[in-house]
């Protein structure tokens, strides 16, 4: 937890200037994810599953020798029919030196947020906890609800990552 | 022997680095308010590792700082000592400090022994200031004082030593060796008359002055001209010294150092290598007429390239498992010495070879192990005696391959594991046990961290980090360790590892659609059962095969494969075997054999139970290995003897 609560502390630092975020939809809303961590975006492809993984971790795929794991966010927070066919949109990302799929409903811009421009989030109406949001941000078209991705990707709730703590530890 | 020590050296140096980088991150986050009892113990256990290993090499510049170190780390990690950020300055300038000896021990250059007394000093003054506070003070300070004596010996103990190691170093470095070996054995006199010094004013609160350390220190600041102006003199004066360094310099060409990260690269490039060659010999198949003739005739010769290739490859990753057993009959001697008992230290199966990876992350713990083994377990002499033993106390480090598996025991015919003396600490430590606990269930009690029994705390072990550490490493390199006691007659530690071998030979197999893999290694034979074949017992259906009952699997319910699995008469069963255990899988159908290339689940995902990896079958699809051993738990496994 100490590493995490440092890269918090840079996170807030960094928040000064302006970022570019990737903008998706998940169900109704428009949210948005920090484009430094989309590896690439791709189609949907079947998925090799993985006994006893929870519905929403669809399974592993092979993504140029990696293993990767593939979450439906559609199916974690419950938003959207879940359907796959070649246009279902896997944002491939960089999450702490590991690679992890995340499906959407779509994806639809590139935006630039400054630091003034985001508002805190809302603690209720977002499928996701507010700990995992930055903020909301106004574009043109409406609100972007700026998500945390690290924060989330990481977290116990989806449960990828709690065997590597584990594993950095006992590495001490 | 000089050249192998030297290997051990490297290694050790880039360990301690490591544990010093994870010292100073986690010394400064560290809330000096609330510490996290977790993060202390990880910078109690790296200034651990540093100690020992130093220990064991002679560097004696570390093992006193990070004594001293440690102590304070022991009490700031069992409460009886307040940090501050006073306290948490000193000890990040130790660690620097302890940076600054391992670059010096790394390139041969002289210690600044009086830098060592200072940051000594330094971190004393925290201890006194508690002392005063603490009742307890007479205690503590005759413990350093016992060790101030303590580290003494060894010093001059080793100087015997000394010169044979500090010869290694010169030719493992290639062009500045004789360079710095001319400084080494120079200048070895004067680092060990000013250790002397050093000690003697441990105990004395006046700083240090004496003008040669002043002299020593100017001169080493400056590590370049160092060498330059010392090897001139040395040179001429040791002219058969530097003659057989130059020897060795030239038959060491015959090997290069390659960068570990350089061959797992390799590595995993033969292995997609492998999988376009399956790809492409499908396709060649589809080619028809002379043209595919020729085609398949240069795909045959590429695949049995590549399989050279891939052989070649792994052998590169492979080395004997005496590069770190090697290191312990100098430990154990030295050990025994200062344990003042008789000790016989037997190695069996050397040339066992194992992943490099695995070898680097086996020294720690066999280390651990051996020195346990020595203080712990071998008994005092005249305890021996008194028990009819032999005076000579045997302690035998093993490896040996088993299968998949490569095993290694440390075994001593010492008093073994007292259960009592376990069980009482346990309680002490506030952890749930009972007297009943079976004498397996008791032994792992040993692994909790701080878990200690014995009665003194000494420069060899009793700080219980030891056995935790121990199990964290064997389990980073997905090992597992057992012990074996029995009162009176000794103990066994039996290490058992996989065999990391990146490729296997597998037979896919499909459920309800799905490919897995089953490593060819375990399979004794795959059968259709006839309806006479098939038993059931208590609900269980068994499987009466080569005069046994074979408890049976369902992969489809073990993979939680949805749907309804094949009636057992139509299905496959694939008797496999490991270690101990017999059963067999039932699979829909058998697919064939390929050899496949491991891949990582954990890498990106997280370890699932029942799997040992995946791996991409020829049409790009990811398929799970089965993971023999863990498939089935054993109580499921156990009706059937």
């Amino acid at each position: 937890m100490e590493s995490l609560s440092s890269k918090e502390k840079l996170h807030a630092t960094s928040m000064g200037d302006s970022k570019e975020y990737l903008t998706f939809m998940l169900g109704e809303e428009q949210y948005g994810l920090a484009i430094i961590q989309v590896k690439e975006i791709r189609g949907y492809e079947p998925v090799t599953k993985i006994a006893n993984a929870p519905s929403f971790i669809k399974g592993v795929i092979n993504l140029r020798g990696d293993i990767v794991p593939i979450v439906d966010l559609r199916v974690k927070f419950k938003v959207s029919e879940a359907t796959y066919n070649e246009f279902t949109i896997v944002i491939m990302l960089n999450v702490k030196d590991r690679i992890v799929g995340i499906v959407v409903d779509s994806v639809s811009d590139v935006i630039n947020v400054t630091e003034d421009e985001v508002h805190p989030p809302p603690e209720f109406g977002v499928a996701f906890d507010s700990r995992y949001l930055d903020g909301l941000a106004s574009v043109d078209d409406g609100l972007v609800i700026l998500v945390n991705i690290e924060r989330l990707i990481t977290s116990e709730e989806i449960g990828i990552f709690d065997s590597m703590n584990q594993q950095n530890e006992g590495s001490v | 022997m000089s050249v192998d020590m030297n290997q051990f050296h490297t290694v050790f140096f880039e360990e301690s680095n490591e544990h010093l980088q994870t010292m100073e991150e986690l010394l400064l986050n560290i809330s000096t308010d609330s510490p996290d009892p977790e993060d202390l113990n990880s910078i109690f256990r790296a200034a651990h590792s540093i100690k020992g290993g130093s220990g064991i090499f002679g560097f004696d510049a570390l093992t006193g700082l990070t004594h001293v170190m440690e102590t304070i780390l022991d009490k700031a990690r069992n409460n009886e000592l307040d940090l501050t950020t006073d306290i948490v300055d000193v000890l990040l300038a130790t660690t620097d400090t302890l940076g600054v000896i391992i670059k010096c021990y790394q390139n041969e250059s002289d210690i600044d022994w009086q830098q060592i007394e200072k940051g000594k000093a330094d971190l004393q003054a925290i201890l006194n200031i508690d002392d005063h506070v603490e009742p307890s003070s007479k205690a503590n300070t005759e413990e350093e004082d016992g060790f101030g004596f303590f580290d003494d010996e060894p010093v001059s103990g080793a100087s015997a030593e000394t010169d044979g190691v500090d010869d290694g170093f010169g030719f493992f470095d290639d062009a500045p060796g004789t360079e710095s070996i001319s400084v080494a054995t120079q200048s070895q006199p004067t680092a060990e008359s000013e250790a002397d010094q050093g000690f003697g004013f441990f105990t004395d609160p006046k700083p240090v002055k004496p003008v040669p350390d002043e002299e020593a220190f100017g001169f080493f600041t400056d590590e370049k001209t160092t060498s330059k102006v010392a090897k001139k003199p040395s040179s001429v004066a040791m002219p058969s010294k530097s003659a057989p360094v130059k020897q060795n310099a030239g038959a060491e060409t015959g090997s290069i150092r390659v960068d570990t990260v350089k061959i797992d690269n390799v590595v995993n490039l033969v292995g997609e290598m492998v999988i376009t060659q399956s790809i492409l010999s499908m396709i060649g198949q589809e080619v028809e007429g002379s043209t595919g003739e020729k085609l398949n005739a240069t795909l045959e010769e590429l695949a049995r390239n590549i399989r050279e290739i891939q052989e070649a490859t792994m052998s590169m990753r492979m080395i004997h498992v005496s590069f770190v057993f090697n290191r312990f009959p100098r430990l154990v001697r030295d050990l025994a010495k200062t344990l003042n008992k008789k000790i016989e230290l037997v190695i069996e199966g050397g040339e066992t070879e194992v992943d490099k990876s695995m070898i680097e992350k086996l020294a720690d713990p066999l280390t651990h192990l051996v020195r346990n083994s020595l203080d712990h377990g071998i008994e005092p002499l005249e305890k021996r005696l008194a028990a009819g033993k032999p005076e000579v106390g045997t302690v035998m480090l093993k490896a040996e391959q088993r299968g998949g598996n490569i095993m290694i025991s440390i075994q001593d015919d010492g008093g073994g594991l007292s259960r009592e003396k376990i069980l009482k600490k346990a309680l002490s430590n506030g952890m749930a046990v009972d007297e009943s606990m079976p004498d397996e269930a008791v032994w792992q009690l040993i692994f909790a961290p701080g878990f200690s029994t014995a009665e003194a705390v000494t420069d060899v072990s009793g700080r219980g980090v030891g056995m935790d550490v121990v199990r964290r490493n064997i389990e980073a390199i997905k090992g597992t360790i057992d012990i074996q006691s029995t009162a009176g007659q000794g103990s066994t530690f039996t290490i058992k590892l996989p065999l990391t071998l990146a490729i296997i030979d597998g037979l896919c197999v499909s459920v309800g659609g799905e490919t897995y893999i089953i490593p060819l290694l375990n399979i004794i034979e795959s059968l259709q059962p006839t309806a006479q074949q098939i038993k059931t017992l208590a609900n269980d259906n068994v499987l009466w095969s080569r005069d046994t009952y074979w408890p049976l699997v369902s992969l489809h319910h073990q993979m939680r494969i949805p749907g309804q699995a094949k009636p057992l008469a139509e299905s496959i069963i694939v008797l496999v075997e490991i270690g101990k255990k017999r059963y067999g899988i039932i699979v829909d159908q058998l697919l064939g054999k390929q050899q496949v290339v491991i891949k990582s689940l954990e890498r990106h995902y997280r370890k699932v139970e029942g799997i040992s990896g995946a791996t991409i079958l020829g049409d790009g699809k990811v398929a799970m290995i089965i993971d023999v051993d863990n498939l089935a738990k054993t109580e499921q496994l156990s009706q059937v003897g």
